[in-house]
């Protein structure tokens, strides 16, 4: 090995200010990286029909399909759209986003209601 | 190594890390969507858990799957008295636990009713079709019941007595001493709920398991909105919404986690007779399903029977069976059976009474269904 190079390496500082910016953005990175993987806004909505039962997030655009009906989920509201349907009772509800607001379409036997944080993590007694 | 390379590198494992847990959440129908299985698992290798539990059901079906004529319980169900069919190490186990069960429960489980629910016409096949939906007048109805002394005759041999169940050098075998039917549902989806949670502690993770509605809650709650961990909280199946066919809570149970909670209700499966009569699908003792009497001229609704039994505790399989079976006992007797097993329960009847030992509600002002009946003290 190269005896300048030795003497050089031996004398250089361990770390240098290049250095601590390297760290501190691959710290600040990671923070960020971690921190969003758990950063998520908004409650949630269940969705209740003959076989079928689902919790969505509120905070992602979806539209979801039932046999007869369909729900769109937009901007942190829920709505549903139903064709089919007789009376329309269910899709004069509007847009609902508050807590336990719901919108039932009673022939069809489907209820979509808003849940809120902390509340019914599992439900029993139904198949 | 450069030292760039070696800290980009750094920066690269320390952020996979944050993806290496997450929540995993799936659902399948099995036995030709006899039964619905969903699984919500947390932690590493949750999919290769996941699908670890739904192969259990293949297994099932090999044993259980009252759909399947070449099933071994279907084998067994078509044989003639004497015959015997060879059956694997799960329905063993089953039939084993269901001889116990007859007998700790004074024959208020049975699993050899099946001859009698098809008589009632409340079997999975044919309730189906009577079953009542909103806005579906008149409801439908099966054209007669079974007249009294056929129902009489069909429960004589209704009784584990009916199979002799053996083990022998290579398996085991079940022979048929007498005209009976065998329907392990009522075991089958609690031993399976148990053993996806055995599943899940295996590989460390946290779930929510439901095998159409059997309960089993591993861990805690893990809310990936917050990044925490929380409490279970079980909204129990209203038995009798307002409006009907809505759904709603009657109640909710706060639950710190490791256990299984199942509830056995006379609303889902059942029919009412010509518009009158309320039939539901659990066959009591006396070979009438709960909550109707025979007045010797005719059925007439009893009005007091179990309409909603939720059984908290540590086995799946034990809590399916004491709902059911707390279910045909009635309250009364019920209270002080579940007291003896240590089991939890929530029961709530017809005649609007409520009794419970060992379970917290919870939200009591937000799901106020359960102030509509009233309490009565548990009777150990």
């Amino acid at each position: 090995m190269d005896r300048v190079k030795l003497e050089a390496a031996r004398r250089s500082k361990p770390f240098g200010w290049s250095d601590l910016i390297v760290f501190a953005a691959a710290i600040a990175l990671t923070v960020l990286v971690v921190w969003g993987a758990y950063r998520r806004k908004g409650a949630s909505v269940e969705i209740v029909a003959p076989g079928f039962s689902a919790v969505y997030p509120l905070d992602a655009d979806r539209t979801v399909e039932l046999e007869t009906l369909t729900v769109v989920i937009e901007g942190g509201s829920v709505y549903v759209t139903a064709p089919a349907c007789p009376d329309k009772v269910c899709e004069h509800t509007g847009r609902i986003r508050h807590e336990n607001q719901s919108i039932v379409c009673l022939p069809n036997r489907v209820t979509v209601t808003i849940r809120a944080d902390g509340a019914i993590n599992g439900s029993t007694g139904q198949k | 190594m450069k030292r760039p390379i070696a800290i980009a590198l750094c920066i690269l494992l320390i952020s996979s890390l944050a993806g290496c847990r997450s929540v995993y959440e799936d659902s399948r129908v099995v036995f030709d969507s006899d039964i619905s299985v969903g699984v919500r698992l947390y932690g590493r290798n949750a999919q290769a858990a996941a699908e670890e539990m739904f192969a259990l059901f293949d297994d099932l079906a090999v044993c259980a799957d009252a759909t399947n004529p070449d099933s071994e319980i279907g084998l067994f169900n078509a044989a003639a008295v004497g015959e015997t069919v060879a059956v694997g190490e799960t329905c063993y186990t089953l039939l084993r636990k269901a001889e116990t069960l007859f007998r700790e429960t004074f024959g208020a489980f049975n699993v050899a009713l099946l001859p009698l629910s098809k008589l009632w016409h409340v079997d999975a096949e044919s309730i189906h079709r009577y079953t009542p939906l909103f806005g579906q007048e008149p409801y439908p109805s099966p054209e007669t019941l079974p007249d009294y002394d056929s129902v009489q005759s069909a429960l004589k041999t209704a009784t584990p007595d009916s199979w002799t169940l053996t083990e022998t050098d290579g398996g085991y075998t079940l022979t048929k001493n007498a005209p009976v039917e065998i329907d392990l549902g009522a075991v089958a989806k609690g031993w399976a709920a148990d053993r996806c949670a055995e599943i899940a502690r295996k590989f460390g993770l946290s779930a929510r398991i439901d095998v159409s509605g059997n309960l089993y809650l591993v861990g805690k709650y893990f809310n990936d909105r917050k990044g925490r961990d929380e409490d279970w909280y079980v909204g129990v199946t209203d038995p009798r919404p307002r409006p009907a066919f809505v759904r709603d809570y009657v109640t909710v149970l706060h639950h710190a986690g490791d256990t299984s909670i199942v509830t056995s209700g006379d609303y889902e499966r059942y029919y009412f007779y010509q518009n009158g009569l309320a039939v539901p699908h659990i066959i009591g003792r006396d070979g009438l399903p709960v909550g109707v009497a025979y007045d010797g001229e005719r059925y007439v609704n009893t009005g007091a029977h179990i309409i909603s039994a939720t059984v908290v505790g540590e086995s799946s399989l034990l809590c399916d069976a004491y709902a059911t079976a707390v279910s045909v006992m009635g309250i009364d007797e019920g209270m002080r059976f579940l007291s003896k097993t240590g089991y939890s329960a929530l029961l709530l009847t017809d005649d609007g009474r409520f009794a419970r030992s060992g379970v917290e509600l919870a939200y009591t002002e937000a799901y106020t269904g359960y102030k509509a009946y009233t309490e009565i003290e548990w009777t150990a």
